[in-house]
């Protein structure tokens, strides 16, 4: 059965994550349809499992060892700081994409 | 989805229907059964008794870098069809799997060869950097 998310809901944390990628010196990605997408996984993990897990990363059932998966998740500023963004590509280093005139990310660039 | 078809049975009354299971199968109209949907039921059978080295995508709904490589995986059993053999594995259905290959991030494809795990990538990458890899198993295969 399809978890129902609401869109209040997505707006609430779009706008928590947000908070937070500002006061850490990062952005969130751009690209509305890739950032409403894992916000959408965050939230059907936390409905799904009780915990904010990252949607691109296996939850194994194990509380202690899951922890570490909950967003914001424990790779995400050395990935950020690595890669440019990181692993889910909720969190952008700022100025590390290329705006077209439609606004949007490089989040699908060279593929 | 499981695809059901139904076969005449010439040993019994005409008319009868015998339904058969065929293996699942990505719907895929420009080549159909390109892709093969994994799971625990099939995964031994697809993965470790096959003649041909075997990609497999472990995917999740949300997680939009697997959404991002679904059509370069698509693209690579497409273009590699008959030498490999491509598969895709939710690792939300089917978690003992993903956990047996100790499946963390997502996208994580594995290629498979004579039942062993060969290469591994994780995270979204170019088709090109998926083709090399594929390349270089299938140049080592020719000089075994």
């Amino acid at each position: 059965m399809p978890l129902e998310i609401k869109e209040e809901e997505i707006r609430e944390l779009e706008k928590e994550l947000s908070e937070y990628a500002q006061k850490n010196g990062f952005v969130l990605n751009p690209d509305k349809q890739a950032r409403e997408m894992i916000i959408k996984g965050l939230l059907a993990n936390q409905k799904r499992y009780g915990k904010r897990y990252c949607p691109c990363r296996r939850v194994s059932g194990n509380l202690e060892e899951d922890k570490k998966k909950i967003c914001p998740c424990w790779w995400h500023k050395e990935e950020i700081e690595k890669e440019g963004h990181c692993h889910c590509r909720l969190f952008w280093k700022k100025d590390n994409f290329n705006k077209n005139e439609n606004n949007s990310s490089d989040f699908r660039k060279g593929f | 989805m499981a695809e059901l078809a139904d076969a005449r049975d010439s040993k019994s009354r005409p008319g009868n229907r015998v339904r058969v299971q065929l293996p699942l199968r990505a719907l895929n109209l420009k080549n159909f059964m390109a892709e093969i949907i994994l799971n625990e039921k099939n995964f031994s059978e697809e993965v470790f008794q096959s003649d041909k080295p075997v990609l497999v995508d472990f995917w999740s709904e949300y997680c939009p870098p697997c959404q991002l490589i679904s059509p370069i995986i698509e693209k690579i059993a497409e273009d590699f069809q008959g030498k490999i053999k491509v598969g895709k594995l939710n690792v939300d259905q089917n978690p003992l799997i993903a956990s047996s290959f100790m499946i963390e991030a997502i996208p994580t494809l594995l290629f498979f060869k004579n039942r062993k795990v060969v290469e591994k990538i994780v995270g979204l990458v170019s088709y090109e950097v998926i083709k090399e890899k594929i390349e270089e198993i299938l140049k080592t295969e020719e000089e075994e």
